[in-house]
């Protein structure tokens, strides 16, 4: 019997986090996948469906441009996705119809329809129950991760901080405050995003990534010493 | 060698085998009637344009398709477990009584119904199993974890009306409630037991074993026809679910004005159009989640629900 | 006459599933092989009036295997779908084994002096099959399901990796839960 049929090798087993032995199966996620920050790689090691090993890497990194971001609507879009990978289809869906709006010029309805969509999240005690308690920050634990300060707190309180960045996006530009909204603060290194899903399941490790609101990622040093090494 | 049905003294007449063909075709309309009120639901939301006929066109579009194969996939689990799906829906509506017919008066009726909605488990695992892709293997698992979840609540609820008609018999369940229908005193039962129509239909909340997270999931290597077949399914066993909660909890076919036989059908519409809806109200419950949700709230919930039932149903005999 | 074709027929199908446990070279496929093959028992129990214990082994079966394809990957430490792998092993004394068991329990339907039948069947056959099984043990028996459940449940507890002392601290009085995962119900 050979010992790769179809030309794909079997998996090898390791300790897993109850302390038993279990198949680890080395999967790739992205560049492209729906919801996904643009670009990332993340090879991981799954052990069932919980992450026990990852690495982040960033397709094409040096070749990439600030493109235009064009006001909110970066954040409204992330905001999107979040509401789609928590299952959300309605919200998400009018998330989505909301970024559209605010990328059109000369709008006025995208800051009304914001603040009711951020009144409808706020409302869902379902939303609530499920985002509660993932992937908990602490300030320390913030900082040290190198992570902005609006990233402490779980990923429920992240994804109303994305809602009121957004909510006060939109109304600076409103006021003719156009391209203000810092996108270097929304910069992250693909080194922070690894640690941060390590340990957990792939549907919540998604949330969290969702929940940093990447506007721009950079590749970290991890990956310079992968590349030269 | 003996006749698979004992004559029960059952308020049902028992029509002959050709009327499955006029049952099957009444479940597919109320599949297509679901597909079309979510269609318009998501066209209502932003999430689609073309509204109440989007099912038809997703349906010719995806009999076009061509199938997509994968590296050592196990196609004969895949396909079964793609189809089995309708196969286990039609299976169901065969026990629900259409006023006073049926097309198999079981004397363990609920537990037929039972038995053909623990059949999901292996089919939408065999679904995530069978195409050899990391993504569905996922989406197949997280389904058994949901199961593990959602399947004794949902037992122990099908019990109390059970318990309360002193039948399995599902005509009989229906003309126990006679006057007074089991919704009105088993509500814990009856709320757990829609979950739990959601869940084996992988619908809504139940969905995260199809979620966008994990590219569709159990489903995310099927295409073409193998996908229509599997989302007919769901919506069938959606609409399975709606309309064996008519005799079980909703009176069977008890109404004003109407005939015994429209009253079912009316009935099954509105259940099957509060699940439809449920699916744009809510976020998934993830299994991690639910899982201690499920024994730690629905299942003594609905074991105190039978308790409470069962002192009744001593008391009242 | 067509119950009798369709009785053998389920046997027949149960026999074939049963074999092709041992003879087909994937896990999953001898699981739902197995499944199949009770499912045909399952259904060949309603052909002999027991419909509850018939329709409650397709129901317990269908679930147990789809528990065992948890198991199954869980804890074979290798991708039983893609691996083709025997089903059988210590083939020789199995199916010695097999085959004596077979031939004595054979020979001993056809050698018992089986007894004629007096009066008929009792109307509800289940409840007879019960009572005649349990009888007068039936206290025992409910007893005895809740101290099983207790066992399961002791046994897990006792082989659990992670204890209250890891989630809630030395003193239990770290809140909220040092989880990998939060749960449901924020306990």
């Amino acid at each position: 019997m050979e010992m790769s049929p179809g030309g794909i090798p079997l998996a090898e087993g390791g300790e897993d986090r109850d302390g038993l032995e279990m198949d680890v199966l080395q999967v790739r996620f992205g560049p492209v996948l729906p919801h996904w920050p643009a670009g990332l790689v993340l090879r991981c090691s799954l052990q069932g469906d919980v992450i026990v090993e990852a690495q982040a890497e960033l397709v094409d990194g040096a070749a990439r441009q600030e493109d235009d971001v064009i006001g909110p609507a970066r954040g409204i879009d992330n905001i999107a996705s979040l509401l789609a990978l928590t299952g959300w289809d309605d919200a998400a869906a009018e998330a989505r119809r909301i970024r559209d709006t605010a990328l059109e010029p000369g709008d006025g309805a995208a800051g009304s329809d914001l603040e009711r969509l951020r009144r409808r999240v706020r409302r869902s005690w379902t939303l609530r129950w499920s985002l509660r308690g993932v992937r908990r920050l602490s300030d320390e634990g913030a900082h040290a991760r190198g992570l902005p300060a609006d990233a402490v707190g779980d990923t429920y309180d992240r994804l109303i901080g994305m809602l009121d960045r957004a909510v006060a996006g939109v109304a600076a530009t409103a006021a003719g405050d156009t391209g203000r909204t810092n996108v270097a603060d929304r910069t992250l290194s693909t080194d922070h995003l690894a640690p941060l899903v390590t340990g957990l399941d792939l549907a919540t490790a998604r949330l969290v990534l969702a929940s940093l609101d990447v506007h721009e990622l950079v590749a970290g040093q991890a990956e310079h010493e992968v590349s030269h090494g | 060698m003996a006749d698979p049905m004992p004559m029960t003294d059952s308020p049902i007449t028992t029509v002959a085998p050709g009327w499955a063909i006029a049952a099957l075709a009444m479940l597919g309309v109320l599949a297509v009637a679901a597909a079309m009120l979510d269609g318009a639901l998501a066209a209502r939301a932003g999430g689609g344009a073309s509204g109440v006929t989007r099912p038809f066109g997703e349906a010719a579009r995806l009999m076009r398709q061509r199938r997509r194969t994968t590296v050592e996939a196990d196609r004969l689990l895949w396909r079964m477990g793609g189809a089995g799906l309708l196969v286990v829906a039609a299976l169901m509506v065969t026990v629900v009584p259409l006023g006073e017919w049926t097309i198999f008066d079981l004397d363990v009726g609920v537990m037929w119904f039972n038995a053909m909605d623990v059949m999901v488990w292996a089919l939408v695992w065999l679904t995530g199993w069978g195409a050899n892709s990391a993504h569905s293997l996922v989406g197949g698992y997280r389904f058994l974890a949901h199961g593990l979840g959602y399947e004794l609540p949902l037992m122990f609820a099908l019990v109390a009306p059970a318990i309360a008609a002193e039948s399995l018999n599902v005509g009989k369940v229906a003309a126990a409630q006679d006057g007074l229908w089991f919704v009105v005193w088993m509500p814990v039962a009856f709320v757990v037991y829609l979950l739990g129509v959601a869940a084996f239909s992988v619908w809504g909340p139940f969905a995260p074993a199809l979620g966008a997270d994990i590219a569709g999931g159990a489903r995310a290597e099927l295409s073409g026809v193998d996908r229509l077949v599997f989302e007919a399914g769901r919506y069938a066993l959606l609409a399975a679910g709606a309309a064996f909660a008519v005799p079980m909890f909703l009176g069977g076919g008890a109404g004003p004005l109407l005939p015994d036989w429209a009253w079912v059908p009316v009935k099954t519409v509105a259940l099957l159009a509060v699940l439809v809806w449920l699916r744009r109200r809510l976020p998934a419950f993830r299994p991690d989640k639910f899982m201690e949700v499920g024994w730690m709230l629905l299942l003594p919930a609905v074991l105190l629900q039978d308790l409470v039932v069962a002192v009744i149903a001593v008391w009242r005999s | 006459m067509i119950s009798d074709i369709a009785f053998w027929g389920f046997g027949l199908v149960a026999l074939l599933g049963g074999a092709a446990v041992f003879y087909v070279n994937s896990m999953a496929r001898a699981t739902y092989a197995l499944a199949l093959s009770f499912v045909a028992v399952g259904l060949q129990v309603l052909f002999l009036q027991q419909n509850y214990v018939g329709v409650v082994t397709i129901l317990m079966m269908v679930m147990e295997m789809a528990i065992m394809a948890v198991y199954m990957v869980m804890f074979m430490g290798m991708n039983p779908a893609l691996m083709p792998m025997s089903m059988v092993h210590g083939n020789r004394t199995a199916i010695a084994v097999a085959l004596t068991t077979f031939l004595g329990l054979a020979a001993g339907i056809l050698m018992v002096d089986w007894p004629a039948r007096l009066g008929g069947p009792s109307s509800d056959v289940t409840m007879a099959l019960g009572e005649s099984l349990m009888g007068p043990k039936m206290l025992v028996m409910a007893v005895i399901s809740p101290v099983m459940v207790a066992t399961i449940v002791a046994g897990v507890v006792l082989a659990a990796h992670r204890t209250r002392y890891d989630r809630l601290g030395d003193d239990l009085k770290q809140r909220p839960a040092d989880d990998p995962q939060p749960g449901g119900v924020g306990r």
